[in-house]
């Protein structure tokens, strides 16, 4: 880095970086720059003399009057003491056509007792290159880790400063600039990350501008650079000339479907060189936006507002400044700057720059959604309006009184129906979670009911000859106990098979059977006599199966609690089933209990209406809802001939489609 | 036959009836079972019950699922108990059922779930039954005017707290239980005055009769 910035101090434009077999023991470091080159006074009074470095620290350089970055020669020497060997070939501005080679060979020197016996040749020879310098650093004594090559990488990179492409706009200055290159094959993948840009693909760009008089002005920038918000510093700031840019990202998967990088890309670009750089006159200021050093305290500020506020990882910036008048004064240890009344008010106008950018973009996101609740009411207003205008051209003003309010009829029922759908909604919700459970446990139920009739048939095989017969009778009822739960946990599980839940074609008569023999089990216990009566032949219905057996299941399990009741006494119970097809397709539900005596026909289909003390009062209710799902129609009679009420159901056959 | 250890056995279930009765009969005792159907006609069980003159009855609540009879055990038990015939009830003690048994509990001396009846139990639980013919109820069965105080009030049911029971533990008393003008009046915050048996352990051994006064919540000193 040190004889990077060398180059710099030497006016070059360009200073190239190339590692050679660096991996390995014996590589080479070469250093070419196209600077102003040395002659043989500089390199023999200045370059080779330690601690005399030519440059005075604040002297600004000959040609393009750059404020010199380079030590005092130290760093300079440790760098090329890397290889046993340095070749230094300068070609100075001041003579064109003549090239100077330096050879250095550090192995002669260990063996020296005292340095100066070692000597060095200078030799002069004419040469078509332009001016520069080129450092050979070669037989390198140590292999260059991978580490050291990442961090050489980002140094490089940021060094030169990578926003300055963006910042064409704030030239004025006589200096091109400077770039600095890595050029390492065993580096790929590392030049590229340096190569690469991606300030095109931020969200935004905070910008704060400080002039001389110390005059700040704010703003916040689209990602095309154009500004969105603006303003000038409440306050004036004690600090130099300055430009503080800082690109925030929003890592977001979903916001970079539509840029030309990918998510990992960025993140990794911002990883490497993320944070807020200084750079004094071109030339990067370390520590500043290195690795860990947040010195703008971004990702505390940002624990407040993950979304609005940048952090290290999500941002990457630059403060450039310009020091000529020395206000800013680097450590001796050149590592960042003394932390004086100037530094902390630069830092204090970064900071504000960044508070001002998230009150900002805070309100424009309160705008935002106060923009899309009026939208909302806006275009209410405008259908209002424009039934207004409707009714004003096609109803006389006599009757207008008429259509208004029933409108507004129209409109409470309206909110009426939601607000009952909603409720709706919620009762089907906690009966959907009940059934699905009662399918959880009956599966679970299998296993120790088969556990049961193994075990019991062990104890059996145990009980001597003479009791046997007690025995038996008694494991008899267990068994049939085992039986009568076996039948009954089945219905759950087969009911909430998906199968069923799938909308499409239902041929009725197969439907009912199944559900008759699924159910069995039921009616037994309950001394029930079904009779099937099926004569739909081969009409089908649009529906799913789950629907219309949930219709019959409920209008059976309501016989059954008919039959219960306390006035209820008939010799047979008796549940009739039967369908038909007279255009429509027909089922019929009937049962001999008594009929409907407690409550009033057109009250039994409301929920919460029943005569069991433990009964919910939703069967019903959810027979209605789920014909109504089959486009179809549920009558009652309270009380026919057969002892009891009969439901009548109504569905539009398929055929009728095709008809 | 000895009678002393006669019992009749009333289900609607034949393998639970069964059951019982192979249990009782393990047991040495005289175990018959009531076989129905009886439909509407409790006159006829009650009077098929007398004529075995048993010395205990055990009825399940539940009579209706397989068409034994169209009324419940609670009602079987209130009709022998009056007819100073000792029998309890036996439950499944599902939740509905809770509720509706306190109703008739103080004239119902024993209920047991199934889950905790032990044929052991029987002659103890007879003996109860039997104080309570003769009127000389054990402890947990004699009445105590108390003061209850009402935590709310909800259709059909009023929640309570007996401070002289358990000072810490709320349930549902149905508003049927109280006195017509206390049933009319009746408010959060209330406390009610009537008899309860507070010696009883468990919640669903509680009864309450004469619950016919309200002291306002107003100047309420408690």
């Amino acid at each position: 880095m040190e004889l990077v910035k060398n180059a710099y101090d030497a006016d070059a434009l360009r200073c190239t970086v190339k590692l050679e077999r660096t991996s390995v023991e014996g590589g080479a470091i070469r250093v070419v720059d196209d600077g102003s080159g040395m002659t043989e006074a500089d390199l023999v009074e200045g370059f080779l003399v330690v601690g005399r470095s030519r440059k005075a620290a604040t002297a600004p350089t000959r040609r393009l009057g750059r404020i010199q970055v380079g030590d005092k020669g130290l760093g300079r020497l440790s760098a090329m003491r890397l290889g046993r060997k340095v070749v230094v070939l300068t070609r100075p501005f001041e003579e064109p056509g003549i090239e100077l080679r330096l050879e250095l060979n550090w192995d002669k020197f260990d063996e020296a007792i005292a340095v100066e016996e070692v000597e060095l040749s200078l030799v002069r020879s004419p040469t078509t290159k332009g001016h520069g310098t080129e450092i050979h650093i070669e037989n390198l004594r140590a292999p260059f880790p991978r580490g050291t090559a990442d961090k050489l990488a980002r140094n490089l990179l940021l060094l030169s400063d990578p926003f300055r492409e963006i910042h064409a706009d704030s030239g004025g200055s006589s200096d091109p600039g400077f770039t600095a290159e890595l050029e390492a094959n065993e580096f790929e993948d590392l030049q590229s990350k340096v190569e690469t840009s991606y300030f095109r693909d931020a969200d935004f760009r905070i910008r704060g501008t400080l002039n001389d008089h110390g005059e700040g002005q704010f703003s916040l920038l689209d990602w095309k650079g154009e500004v969105l918000y603006s303003s000038n510093a409440t306050r004036t700031y004690e600090a130099p000339k300055l430009e503080f840019d800082l690109w925030h990202f929003v890592l977001d998967a979903g916001r970079f479907s539509n840029k030309s990088s990918t998510l990992p890309e960025v993140r990794a670009w911002l990883k490497h060189i993320g944070g807020v750089h200084v750079y004094q006159d071109g030339i990067r200021v370390p520590a500043y936006g290195g690795p860990g050093n947040d010195w703008l305290d971004l990702n505390l500020l940002r624990v407040r507002s993950p979304e609005l506020r940048p952090g290290t990882n999500t941002s990457i910036g630059r403060v450039g400044v310009s020091n000529t008048a020395g206000a800013l004064v680097q450590k001796t240890d050149r590592v960042g700057y003394l932390e004086s009344e100037a530094f902390h008010e630069l830092r204090r106008f970064c900071i504000d720059t960044l508070d001002w950018a998230a009150k900002v973009r805070v309100s424009e996101r309160e705008s935002g959604r106060r923009a899309e609740r009026d939208d909302k009411s806006k275009r209410t207003a405008k259908a209002s309006a424009s039934l207004d205008k409707v009714l004003a051209k096609t109803v006389p003003d006599t009757q207008r009184k008429v259509v208004d309010n029933a409108i507004e009829r129209v409109l409470r029922a309206n909110e009426q129906e939601t607000k009952v759908l909603r409720e709706e909604l919620q009762l089907y919700r906690s009966l959907a979670t009940a059934g699905m459970t009662s399918a959880v446990f009956a599966h679970e139920i299998g296993r120790p009911l088969e556990l049961l009739d193994t075990n019991l048939g062990m104890i059996l095989k145990m009980i001597p000859e003479d009791r046997r017969k007690d025995a038996d009778r008694r494991v008899g009822r267990i068994t049939r106990q085992k039986e009568r739960l076996n039948s009954f946990i089945s219905i759950p599980l087969k009911l909430l098979a998906k199968s069923k839940r799938r909308r499409g074609r239902v041929d009725i008569d197969p439907c009912v059977r199944g559900l008759v023999d699924l159910i069995a089990p039921v009616l037994g216990h309950f001394n029930v006599e079904m009779e099937v009566s099926l004569n739909a032949s081969t009409s089908a219905v649009s529906g799913s199966e789950a629907l219309i057996e949930g219709v019959l299941l409920n209008l059976v399990t309501n016989s059954i609690n008919a039959f219960q009741r306390r006035s209820t006494d008939v010799e047979t119970r008796r549940i009739r089933i039967s369908t038909a097809y007279d255009g429509d397709v027909l089922i019929m539900v009937e049962d001999n209990a008594g009929g409907i005596k407690d409550f009033d026909v057109s009250e039994i289909f409301l929920p919460g209406v029943t005569s069991q003390p433990d009964g919910t009062g939703f069967g019903l209710t959810i027979v209605r809802d789920s014909v109504s799902d089959l486009s179809g129609k549920i009558d009652v009679d309270p009380l026919t001939e057969f002892g009891g009420a009969k439901f009548t159901i109504k569905l539009f056959p398929m055929r009728a489609l095709f008809e | 036959m000895n009678l002393a250890r006669r019992v009749a056995v009333i289900d609607d279930e034949p393998d639970g009836r069964d059951t019982i009765v192979d249990q009782l009969q393990d047991c040495d005792y005289d175990a018959i079972p009531i076989l129905g159907p009886f439909g509407n006609r409790i006159d006829k069980l009650i009077d098929e019950v007398e004529g075995l003159d048993p010395s205990f009855v055990i009825c399940d609540q539940r009579l209706t699922a397989k068409q034994y009879a169209s009324f419940n055990g609670v009602e079987v038990v209130k009709r022998l108990i009056e007819l100073k015939r000792p029998a309890m009830l036996l439950t499944t003690y599902q939740d509905p059922d809770r509720v509706a048994l306190r109703l008739a509990r103080s004239q119902i001396p024993v209920i047991r779930g199934r889950d905790t009846f032990r044929i052991e139990d029987i002659d103890a639980l007879r003996e109860v039954v039997q104080h309570e013919i003769e009127d000389t109820p054990v402890a947990s069965r004699k009445p105590h005017r108390v003061l209850m105080r009402v935590e709310a009030v909800r259709e059909g049911y009023i929640d309570i707290v007996i401070p002289s029971w358990n000072p810490n533990h709320a349930f549902a008393l149905p508003v049927q239980l109280l006195g017509p003008a206390v049933r009319r009046s009746v408010k959060a915050g209330d406390y009610l005055l009537g008899e309860v048996n507070i010696g009883a352990t468990h919640e669903d051994e509680l009864f309450f009769d004469n619950v016919d006064e309200v002291v306002e919540a107003a100047g309420n000193p408690f």
